[in-house]
């Protein structure tokens, strides 16, 4: 049974007024769980509506979300408890940060959720080694950490209320090289060892290649592709329309493939590319 | 056009705490006309630079010379200020009024420009940046590419010799990048502007004259994109990654297939491989 899934959901800003948008327009999916879900669309494709109709923070006008099979509005007065199943860590979520450490910032969720002192003692342990925070910032102002922690603490926040989801909005944005290759690895780690399924938005095409197992493409609030890295990415020409890039590596195939070399569909990483070459090198499998 | 002598410069985490060296004993010429890209991590001492170079800042020693005018000098610095224009890195932190004219106006109004002359700068400003067609606009309604966009007419109405980006790019989504890099691009060809872009994009690197490297201070390395990015050693220790097409060469050196030149582009990568592969 999928972990989570939404049926025909649409939501529409502002209904009646001259600024009416369809923000979202008949979206269907469910992930599995384990399962790690890239979300690819530009400014404006309902990528952040649909993230907050998947935890509840927005109802939708129609259609269902289920959480574990249960409709997650079927009764309002419990949505509480499907926005702690599904974690929402937001765009830039170091702004966030408010408490006066990094523990108590990081406490925060689970002492909402009603768990005892020694319970929430050791979710923040576990959401600080999960993020790679080591204990001697813990009782730090999260304001003297560097950016990279500053947004790792963030996610910790979420991951602390040990969510069966855990939705990231861009989570890699405005990061140096170093310190996106961490979260990218985080989330990864995260993932392996917790079993939670992840969905993360990202205008990043390298990061959803390294990471995703499947990727959700929206255009104008719609679906347009949820598939598999390698059927989506071979897709080209649809991505480029929506004015959306593909891997670098996929673009390098593309172009020897017009030069009318035999190469493999379906790569989207770099060490997949190389191998490749070195396979037409050895073989010759031009214009084979 | 700018040159920085010897420059020694420290910070303080807190206003008591023992202040930090950052910069000791920093020199760099940056030439008229060129582009040059500054890359490096956080903590780097890129940003700091940057303000170093129309006088934000000023070394504890040393000097910063903008065409021969040291920014240490209080005269100096409103021409220092027109010469060297800084864009950041939010562009909601650049706007200062609600319609687009207004804000690209403000710099040239401040000059005491006569009503005419702000009105062709404005103009002007706004057609090398294309937003021509956005002159009355409302600017909160504007996408994150079009802010910095106008951020940086604002600055070229002040015509400016020389454009200062601090990671103009890094909030923006692909399409937005694509905008501002393409105008930075076009003004450095077509009008001869110096530019210097801070940035984290190794892409945006590649295509640019001179390409700096500064790590912990110092500059690391410093030479033409194609010479820097063979240090692979050296920019592998600092976690830097490298534009993807140098990377594939690299994986491809590693199972025994040299490319005769380093690739810096995908274009330039799937032409090597064409001329290798039977």
């Amino acid at each position: 049974m999928p972990i989570l899934s939404a049926q025909h959901l649409n939501f529409i800003y502002g209904k009646g007024t001259p600024y009416e948008k369809h923000a979202v327009h008949d979206i269907s999916f469910s992930v599995e769980p384990g399962e790690i879900v890239g979300i690819i669309g530009h400014t404006g494709s309902g990528k952040s509506t649909l993230m907050q109709l998947l935890n509840g923070l927005l109802k939708p006008m129609n259609g269902t979300v289920t959480v574990d099979g249960q409709d997650i509005w079927q009764n309002p007065k419990t949505i509480r408890k499907y926005r702690f199943q599904v974690g929402l860590v937001f765009q830039y979520p170091e702004y966030q940060l408010f408490d006066e450490t990094v523990e108590k910032d990081i406490a925060f969720g689970p002492k909402n959720m009603g768990l005892t002192e020694e319970e929430i003692g050791e979710r923040v342990l576990r959401a600080a080694e999960l993020v790679d925070l080591p204990p001697h910032l813990l009782p730090k102002s999260p304001f003297d950490l560097s950016g990279g922690e500053k947004r790792r603490a963030a996610i910790a926040g979420v991951i602390a209320m040990e969510p069966k989801v855990l939705i990231l909005d861009e989570p890699t944005a405005g990061l140096d090289p170093k310190g996106r290759q961490t979260i990218l690895e985080m989330i990864k780690a995260y993932n392996q060892k917790t079993g939670a399924a992840v969905l993360f938005v990202s205008h990043n095409m390298e990061d959803v290649a390294a990471l995703a197992h499947r990727v959700l493409v929206l255009s104008g609030g719609k679906e347009v592709l949820f598939d598999t890295p390698d059927k989506v990415f071979a897709q080209s020409e649809t991505l480029q329309n929506l004015s959306l890039d593909v891997p670098v590596a996929t673009r390098i195939m593309l172009g020897l493939k017009q030069k009318g070399f035999a190469v493999k569909d379906g790569i989207y990483t770099l060490e997949a590319a190389a191998d490749e070459i070195a396979r037409l090198k050895k073989e010759g499998g031009a214009n084979a | 056009m700018i040159h920085i002598e010897d420059i020694y410069f420290s910070y303080s985490v807190e206003e008591d705490s023992e202040p930090i060296p950052l910069f000791e004993g920093l020199s760099l010429t940056i030439e008229q006309g060129s582009f040059t890209t500054i890359l490096g991590h956080n903590g780097s001492g890129k940003s700091t630079l940057s303000r170093m170079l129309n006088g934000m800042l000023l070394p504890e020693q040393g000097r910063v010379l903008v065409q021969g005018m040291d920014t240490a000098d209080e005269q100096n610095q409103l021409n220092i200020r027109k010469t060297v224009g800084l864009v950041f890195q939010n562009p909601d932190n650049q706007i200062v009024s609600s319609i687009v004219e207004e804000d690209v106006a403000f710099g040239p109004e401040n000059l005491g420009l006569a009503p005419d002359k702000i009105r062709r700068r404005v103009d002007q400003a706004l057609a090398a940046v294309d937003m021509t067609e956005y002159a009355t606009h409302s600017t909160a309604r504007l996408s994150g590419g079009q802010k910095q966009r106008i951020a940086i007419a604002g600055m070229l109405a002040m015509h400016p010799k020389c454009l200062v980006l601090d990671e103009p790019t890094a909030m923006l989504d692909p399409k937005g990048r694509r905008e501002v890099l393409d105008t930075v691009r076009r003004l450095n060809k077509e009008q001869g502007m110096t530019v210097v872009l801070i940035t984290h994009y190794m892409e945006e690197a590649a295509t640019a004259d001179r390409c700096i490297v500064m790590e912990q201070g110092k500059i690391l390395l410093d030479g033409t994109p194609h010479q820097v990015f063979s240090h692979r050693k050296e920019l592998e220790q600092t976690g830097l990654t490298m534009p993807a097409a140098c990377q594939l060469a690299f994986l491809l050196e590693d199972r025994g297939i040299t490319l005769p030149a380093l690739p810096l582009t995908e274009q330039e990568c799937i032409t090597a491989l064409e001329n290798l592969l039977p």
